[in-house]
């Protein structure tokens, strides 16, 4: 996996300016609280110590992102479209015994490897910290800053018929950008070393089945879930709790 | 060497000059031994011949994952801890110990596996503390100063603190140090290769842990033919569960939804109960609840996290130790320890007095026995047996015999542990002559290598429910026993020792299945599957998943015969090593006194007394159908050789140990 230090999101972030910053702006602009939640990492501009907020749209730029949002919701609303909602995998964790099976089952089915690295979904315990037990999977988030982030055109693309934000493998070039701009940490989305290429859940959508990973959980554990809840809601805990929850303190300044 | 499946090589470590060296794994014979008991059982017969006593250097102390490990089959993350193991009493002037093997689940047996190893054999000893870490193909043996003397989950924090949270670690506690007989090596918080005392031999290598981190995976033939197998039997009902428990989506497990077991290692559905709980009920918190005491029906908390960190083998201790000094208080031997009573149930005195036994005095007693403190210490770090010997001598022999199979003679120091006789899992009459078989034939615990695939299966699957809502018939079982067994009274409630061969045929199965699944390596609670609930053209059952997943994984077809004869090589490899030991059929025929007390069926109180003459015509079968000598037990070279063991028929001819 990519390293944090390589990928510089300063420069990304300025780098793309136009594409990723106005896409995921706008989203903020339409879906309100779960956007300022899921974060606007990787588009505030460090100057100096100050930070500040451009605006996508025009050449105004903020001190808050409430201020930016109350100015794109009044001097650009209706201007844009959300991507469609996705479908997206719950995993109980009342209900998950941390088998992973899953883990092996997702990287059998796409990678032909048994491998937690190749895998889109993880189970995280710690030996000796019995009330650490996390199950990772992408969130499909519906403002998915990773899509907004890519500033390849068809790189990322959203799937017509169950809505995943998916990686068209092809078209990667392996910068990362989508790594870092998932407000989780880790990211659901890993990078194959060799290849050079990202790579994440797409609730394999190509597979007639469903997804491999609820086929296979012995213990009816994840679910495919059509109906959206914020991101938040689906975690079954608060929004402020949300970036602690899933995040290193390296990334804190999602919280700002 | 097949790529698949396994690594290709297997790491030697000498500590007597600290020194390492890879094995080609091929040299092991896989397709013959498969792995863990396997390959240990293969390693014992080469390298440990019966005068290496459990604590002296040549003694080899082997962790050994098997082909399966580090996939997605059922359970396979455990791995096996095989040498000569230290719990067993003296078994003769000349031996000091019976080579054995443990269990181990965790997260120890995958990383093996990922750091590119298909196992680890340690000789040598020592002269200062060391751990031994071990990263992707690199090894360094590290001084382990400041880390000697303290408890397992220490010696794990410090390491993993040193080399990264994700460095898997095996260790052992201030009993394994002090080389007590009952030691256990722990991995995790909650797992523990605890019979067989080898966490006594890891110290008196001066051992204190091992560290592993790997970053390969286990590569796999074919990953579609493994995932079908895999799912087949993970949506398998194990352990028939309540409609209120299916209703909720709990396939399985009967602990599901009250105790939420976590899964103890990579595979396992949290089948057995036995690691931590996650939604235990009460004021405990998840997580609290160890395998120290197996489950928490049977221990306490914070009395485990004791044990665990001392690395005290539970067993010995719980079924052992603590029965014996209550039954010592009611004849008025020892009524206090340090001031502390000694409670003396008015009732029979069986194991699971352990659970009324107040804490404090456990907690002492742990600490004395994992510190040799004291006289009373120091003789229970050997086990129960010796000491019950050292300190009442002939007079323990009644309660003796009541616990440990063998007592007097060839008491091996194991308690009886769901042999379903005595109090230890309730089946009834006469399910359990099928156990008693194995028991006769072990050279530890049979409980989780053979006898949990009998008696659980005809304990919980008759008449339960199958997944069309139809009752699994006793005709439908008994179909399952005759396409098992060849003979449809194994499973028989109504047949008991006639004919001989019923229940014999059964205990031979799994003695042969229960090697081969414990070097696989899997879940020996979750395979094998031999009944299944989802509804079938034909018998119940499903003896071939080990075969399909075993051919997917190394791409090595092998049909369930052809593995089955593995697993029988394997047992008849060890039975051999026992052989030079000096087993024989009388050996076999002490474990008569402890089946000869009353039964405790599933009703409580035992009614069905043991016909001793019968039932040695029951062994008479079993050693035919092994193809073993009927009169001494011991295989023959006809035998052997159909098992492409010739080199092993011929070093017991050299011996005299072959039987004519
Ligand atoms: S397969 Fe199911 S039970 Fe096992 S780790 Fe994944 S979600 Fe949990
Ligand atoms: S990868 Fe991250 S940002 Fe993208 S949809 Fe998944 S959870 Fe959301």
């Amino acid at each position: 996996m990519k390293n944090k230090e390589d990928s510089k999101p300063d420069e990304g972030c300025e780098k793309n300016s136009g594409v990723s910053r106005r896409s995921l702006l706008k989203v903020m602009a339409a879906s309100g609280v779960a956007a300022a939640v899921v974060g606007v990492s990787g588009c505030a501009e460090q100057e100096g110590t100050t930070t500040e907020f451009a605006c996508p749209y025009c050449d105004e730029s903020f001190e808050s992102e409430t201020e930016l949002k109350d100015h794109i919701n009044e001097e650009h609303s209706g201007e844009f479209e959300p991507p469609k909602a996705s479908e997206f995998l719950e995993v109980h964790p009342e209900k998950c015994v941390g088998c992973e099976v899953c883990v092996l089952a997702c990287s059998s089915y796409h990678e032909n490897a048994g491998s937690r690295e190749l895998s889109r979904i993880n189970v995280d315990v710690d030996p000796l910290e019995p009330e650490f037990f996390r199950q990772r999977v992408c969130w499909q988030c519906d403002s998915p800053e990773c899509y907004y982030a890519c500033p390849i055109e068809g790189a990322m693309y959203i799937d017509e018929e169950t809505g995943a934000r998916c990686i068209d493998s092809e078209k990667c070039t392996g910068c990362g950008d989508c790594v870092e701009a998932c407000p989780f940490n880790p990211s659901p989305i890993k990078m194959d070393v060799d290849e050079k290429v990202a790579f994440k859940c797409d609730l394999c959508k190509d597979r007639e089945d469903g997804p491999i990973c609820v086929e296979m959980c012995p213990r009816n554990a994840i679910e495919v879930k059509e109906e959206w809840e914020p991101v938040y809601e689906r975690m079954d805990i608060d929004a402020e709790e949300l970036t602690g929850y899933m995040q290193d303190p390296d990334r804190q300044e999602v919280e700002q | 060497m097949a790529n698949y499946g396994w690594n290709g090589k297997i790491l030697r470590v000498n500590l007597n000059t600290g020194t390492t060296s890879e094995e080609d794994t091929s040299n092991f014979e896989p397709e013959k031994f498969i792995g863990g008991r396997g390959f240990g059982a293969r390693v014992a017969w080469k390298e440990l011949p019966p005068d290496v006593g459990p604590f002296d250097p040549e003694n080899r102390l082997m962790f050994m994952p098997g082909p399966l490990t580090g996939t997605l089959a059922p359970g396979s993350g455990r791995c096996t801890v095989c040498g000569v193991a230290a719990q067993n009493s003296v078994i003769s002037d000349d031996a000091e110990g019976l080579y054995s093997w443990s269990g181990i689940g965790g997260s120890f047996g995958t990383e093996i596996k990922f750091a590119g190893y298909d196992g680890i054999i340690i000789q040598g000893k020592s002269s200062e503390p060391v751990y031994l870490y071990i990263e992707d193909g690199n090894v360094e043996v590290k001084s382990a100063e400041g880390m000697w003397g303290k408890g397992t989950y220490a010696a794990m924090k410090e390491i993993m603190k040193k080399h990264g949270k994700e460095t898997k670690v095996a260790a052992i506690g201030p009993a394994g140090e002090n080389e007590s007989s009952i030691a256990a090596i722990t991995n995790d918080s909650e797992s523990a290769a605890g019979q067989g005392g080898f966490g006594g031999v890891m110290g008196s290598k001066k051992l204190k842990a091992i560290a592993i981190k790997g970053s390969e995976e286990v590569k796999v033939d074919d990953h579609e033919a493994l995932l079908s197998t895999v799912k087949e039997i993970n949506h398998e009902v194990c352990w028939p569960v309540s409609t209120d428990d299916l209703e909720k989506g709990y396939t399985s497990s009967s602990y599901s939804v009250d105790s939420h077991s976590k899964a103890c290692t990579l595979g396992c559905q949290g089948f057995c109960g036995g690691t931590r709980s996650l939604n235990y009920p009460g004021d405990i918190q998840y997580g609290e609840v160890t395998t120290f005491s197996f489950c928490a029906s049977i221990g306490d908390y914070e009395v485990d996290h004791i044990g665990n960190q001392l690395g005290i083998n539970f067993w010995d201790f719980a079924y052992g130790i603590v029965p014996i000094l209550q039954y010592a208080s009611k004849q008025d031997w020892l009524n206090e320890v340090d001031g502390l009573e000694i409670p003396a149930p008015e009732e029979k005195i069986i194991n699971s007095n352990y659970a009324d036994t107040p804490k404090p005095l456990l907690v002492k007693l742990m600490r004395k026995l994992a510190y040799r403190e004291d006289e009373l210490g120091d003789l229970m770090a050997e086990g129960g047996v010796e000491m019950a010997r050292e300190l009442w001598e002939e007079e323990t022999d009644e309660i003796l015999s009541r616990i440990y199979p063998g007592v007097p003679d060839y008491p091996i120091g194991y308690t009886g542990h769901w042999d379903c006789h005595w109090k230890h899992g309730a089946v009834g009459w006469p399910h359990w002559l099928v156990s008693s078989l194995i028991w006769a034939t072990s050279n530890r615990d049979p409980a989780n290598d053979s006898v949990h695939h009998f008696t659980d299966n005809i304990a919980l699957y008759p008449e339960a429910e199958m997944m069309n809502g139809e009752k699994l018939s006793w005709d439908k079982v008994r179909e399952v026993s005759e396409r098992l067994y060849g003979y449809e009274g194994a499973m028989d409630y109504e047949v008991t020792y006639d004919p001989p061969e019923a229940k014999a045929s059964a205990a031979v199965w799994h003695r042969w299945r229960g090697a081969l699944v414990a070097s696989l390596l899997l879940c020996d609670w979750q395979m094998p599957r031999v009944f299944t609930l989802r509804p079938k053209d034909g018998p119940q059952t499903y003896p071939q998943a080990e075969a399909e997943m075993f051919s997917a994984v190394t791409g090595i077809n092998m049909s369930e015969e052809e593995l089955d004869k593995a697993g029988e090589r394997i047992w008849n490899l060890e039975r051999a090593i026992d052989v030079r030991y000096g087993r024989n059929r009388d050996w076999d025929e002490s474990i008569i006194p402890y089946f000869e007390h009353p039964s405790m069926d599933a009703e409580g109180e035992g009614k069905h007394a043991f016909d001793a003459e019968e039932w040695k015509k029951q062994l008479t079968a079993f050693y035919e159908l092994s193809g073993w000598d009927t009169e001494t037990g011991r295989p023959t070279r006809s035998k052997l050789e159909e098992l492409d063991l010739d080199d092993v028929a011929d070093q017991l001819e050299e011996k005299d140990l072959l039987p004519s």
